[in-house]
């Protein structure tokens, strides 16, 4: 559009130096000045086109805004500095400091922008950031890094064989990445290496097969999708799975929300989901068909291949209608813990299709009471500030009834005095309840009381 | 005829050549995108909601998030068709909204955790009260509108939703 906007505007200049040619009576001469004028008017535009200066107060401005903004304007200011490229490549080198702890004061957005400049200094950093566990921003530093493969070598007089050597020694760390404690971090991992490798060698293969039993459903559905594209069309089995859950964690839509996810990504590999709706569910008519014609279309897809049996981990449940207590433990630095108490004494962990594990005798009985007691000190329902640190208890009080929630949130720095001591003391009441010695049947078990002990501690302290 | 004769149509000329620039081009085309109608929306008074309202729709927040959305494309017809209707809506207030604004961020999930994208949220005004912090999942009616809002060249919000109150 600004071509022929431009365009317009060069012949209207023409026209206009053409006719004080025209009426003019000074001569050739000012006709010579007059073309000269307009061609230079041209290349200048031209020049400034191919090389725009950067406006450097709009730098600062979009820094400051991806900073500092409201939570929907800072991830499009710092996608602005990206097109500025040098100039703000090193404005950002200079605020991501000397360590991890440093860049962490940048926010999550401008981590997540660091990798479009393809600067391998900035790559360093996010990779550094990455190695330290108290780094906050560990998600946003893999997907910066996933969705911006390495393409530069990491000096200027570097050669192809380097670039190749730094690209496999990226490829080496993504694949470490595949066991990390952060769920996203893993997702990231899974993505990157599908990218970097269009023809996966065995040892990656078997890696990603086995996150199709991953404990987080993200990183199950980035499995399944890279090892479609690998050409292991089973894999369709974990999507379709995805759309006949219909589970809750109390309030939380896990089911729904897996359904969605996965529609869009079965969408995109057979072309049609044969009018699924994840907004009604599994069982209602339309999606019964839907799900008839899809199982159809992945069993032909497959065709004479080996049909893999779903691990516990990936099959649909519901919702679960008996859980009365339910403690989530979301740190941007632990990971994610969602446990829950039945009134009949189970305990569930997990998301999904829940690890269980029968409990003594009036255990939820026991601590439905305490934490009655001790909520009905609260005079307010959050305490805190929105951030990736997150914790939540739901009561539901009487049978039937919804669960009532308390919250407990903030971002990467810590806040003292956070958590009100009534809360403080429900969650060390419930995570010293957590039976110790299992894990042998389901990683989610695995050292569970240690696990959200120290995700409760990294979020509101002791 | 006298060259002097022409000088005015000529200043008229020149006049038209610097005041068509190419960044005044772009300035008129930016407000022409601006009244395309689902692109950008000029907020404009709408109806109050009152009570007994019946709903014409009935959505998620899921819903919303999973339409495509690009800056500057036209949204969904079946979002388009909502405009100005009175609908209930499932979701999330924000963490972290305060008590006694006028407005307030409803979402998809409890935790964004990290950052709401601009399409992922429904900004909704209250007209009658103030906002109170409520943890879970609920319904909010009013009067939808969709398009994008923007402010300082950021766009700030694509759903809105006019309220008078929170649900008891």
């Amino acid at each position: 559009m600004s071509a022929t906007y431009r365009t317009l505007y060069l012949l209207a200049s023409f026209a206009a130096a053409s006719a004080v040619f025209a009426v003019s009576p000074v001569g050739v001469e000012s006709t010579t000045r007059a073309s000269t004028a307009v061609r230079q008017t041209a290349q200048t535009a031209q020049t400034a086109q191919d090389k725009p200066a950067i406006d450097l107060s709009k730098l600062e401005l979009y820094l400051d805004k991806a900073q500092h903004g409201s939570a929907v304007i800072r991830p499009q200011a710092a996608a602005r500095l990206v097109p500025m490229g040098g100039p703000a490549a090193e404005r950002l080198f200079e605020l991501c400091g000397a360590d991890p702890a440093a860049m962490a004061e940048m926010g999550a957005s401008l981590v997540e922008v660091l990798g479009a400049f393809d600067d391998p200094r900035l790559r360093e950093r996010l990779w550094q950031g990455i190695a330290d566990p108290d780094f906050p921003w560990r998600p946003a530093a893999a997907r910066s890094l996933a969705q911006n493969l390495l393409q530069r070598a990491p000096t200027s007089d570097a050669g192809s064989d380097q670039l190749a050597a730094a690209q496999a020694d990226e490829a080496r760390r993504f694949r470490a990445l595949l066991e990390d404690p952060i769920a996203p971090v893993r997702v990231a991992a899974v993505q990157a290496l599908e990218k970097r490798f269009p023809e996966p060698d065995m040892g990656l293969r078997a890696a990603a097969r086995a996150r199709l039993a991953d404990t987080s459903d993200f990183v199950r559905r980035a499995a399944a999708v890279a090892l479609v594209g690998w050409g292991e069309p089973e894999a369709l089995l974990w999507l379709v799975e995805d759309l006949r859950r219909s589970d809750t964690f109390f309030e939380r839509w896990s089911g729904k929300n897996a359904a969605y996810e996965s529609r869009r990504a079965l969408q995109a590999l057979l072309g049609d989901t044969f009018g699924y709706d994840p907004e009604v569910p599994p069982s209602d008519a339309t999606n019964v068909a839907a799900l008839a014609q899809l199982d159809a279309a992945v069993r032909a897809r497959i065709g004479e291949r080996a049909v893999p049996v779903l691990p516990n981990v990936a099959r649909a449940s519901g919702p679960e209608p008996d859980a009365v207590l339910g403690l989530e433990l979301i740190s941007c630095r632990r990971g994610e813990h969602y446990i829950a108490w039945t009134s009949d004494d189970q305990l569930l962990v997990g998301i999904g299709n829940p690890a269980r594990v029968e409990l003594p005798e009036g255990t939820t009985a026991r601590l439905l009471g305490f934490a009655k007691e001790q909520v009905a000190q609260l005079d307010r329902p959050y305490f805190g500030l929105p951030g990736c640190d997150v914790e939540m208890l739901r009561i539901v009080s009487e049978p039937g009834a919804r669960a009532q929630s308390w919250v407990v949130s903030k971002n990467q720095a810590r806040i003292e005095g956070l958590r009100p001591e009534a809360l403080g003391a429900v969650l060390r009441e419930l995570i010293a309840s957590l039976p110790e010695g299992l894990g042998a049947s389901d990683p989610r078990l695995a050292n569970l009381r240690d696990a959200a002990r120290e995700a409760m501690i990294a979020i509101g302290g002791r | 005829m006298p060259p002097v004769a022409l000088l005015p149509a000529l200043l008229l000329i020149l006049l038209l050549a610097s005041a068509w620039s190419p960044a005044r081009l772009g300035r008129a085309a930016m407000e022409l995108h601006a009244r395309l109608p689902g692109i950008h929306e000029v907020e404009k008074p709408r109806p109050k909601p009152k009570p007994g309202d019946q709903v014409d729709a009935t959505i998620s927040l899921l819903q919303l998030r999973d339409a495509p959305y690009r800056r500057g494309q036209p949204l969904a017809q079946w979002i388009l068709d909502l405009e100005g209707k009175y609908v209930a809506i499932e979701g999330y207030m924000a963490l972290g909204t305060l008590e006694g604004l006028s407005e307030f961020e409803f979402v998809p999930e409890e935790c964004e955790c990290g950052g709401s994208k601009v399409n992922h949220l429904v900004m909704v005004s209250l007209t009658d009260s103030t906002t109170r912090f409520r943890a879970g999942r609920f319904y909010m009616r009013g009067i939808f509108s969709a398009g994008e809002l923007e402010e300082d060249d950021f766009v700030t919000s694509v759903y809105r939703l006019r309220s008078r109150a929170m649900p008891d």
